[in-house]
């Protein structure tokens, strides 16, 4: 579950990145809710887990968070398209 | 313990998107021009500033590079030549490692005993006759 949640959090950061792109703003029409996906799997790893194998989880569901904001912002501010 | 599973998160991500690239590289092979020049995203740099974005003409320039036109690939985009090499470079390396992981991984995984090229690829601190994390 910590692996899931870490792996999740790599790819939203990635396709974050990918969605910086001028013409590729679209992307963060699926990497929105697909980081939103791995923030819920994160939040419910880290109530999960030992309070000493939390790191991951928390890795993971920052990189989610982060992905849904600047996903969220780059999506404003490209006017949902851009 | 943790640096393992972090290492080995790393890697599956890697290759999930190392998937998306093989797509991505495979579709002009397959597809027909008209199909792949509908599926790719319209520029809208091009739409509302009237000028074009960095990644312009990439989708031209890959198609043109699978059918071995690697001129007008470069005067499609510059950086087409350059990004279509780095992905193949890429993919072979994920396939190479892919390999591996599954031909000694899976022992690693399953069998409960140490492994030995693949962890010393992946876990570079792997202990040696040690006992797997796993359990």
């Amino acid at each position: 579950m910590q692996v899931l949640s870490l792996v999740w959090g790599i790819l939203a950061i990635c396709g974050m990145f990918v969605a910086f792109f001028p013409c590729l703003g679209s992307l963060n029409w699926i990497n929105i809710p697909f980081s939103f996906m791995g923030l819920i799997i994160g939040i419910v790893t880290l109530a999960t887990t030992k309070e000493t194998q939390k790191g991951m989880s928390i890795a993971g569901t920052i990189c989610c968070g982060v992905a849904v904001l600047f996903g969220l912002i780059r999506l404003a501010a490209g006017g949902g398209v851009l | 313990m943790a640096g393992k599973e972090v290492r080995l998160s790393f890697f599956i991500a890697w290759m999930v998107i190392s998937a998306a690239v093989f797509a991505v590289l495979l579709a002009p092979m397959i597809l027909p021009g008209a199909t792949i020049r509908r599926l790719a995203p319209r520029c809208e740099w091009k739409v509302r500033y009237g000028r074009e974005c960095p990644m312009c003409g990439m989708t031209t320039g890959f198609m043109l590079i699978c059918r071995g036109k690697f001129k007008e690939a470069r005067a499609a985009n510059r950086a087409s030549i350059s990004l279509f090499s780095i992905l193949v470079a890429n993919e072979v390396c994920a396939i190479l490692l892919l390999g591996r992981f599954i031909e000694e991984g899976r022992h690693f995984l399953l069998a409960q005993k140490p492994s030995t090229s693949i962890e010393a690829t992946l876990f570079n601190n792997a202990p040696q006759g040690g006992t797997s994390c796993r359990s």
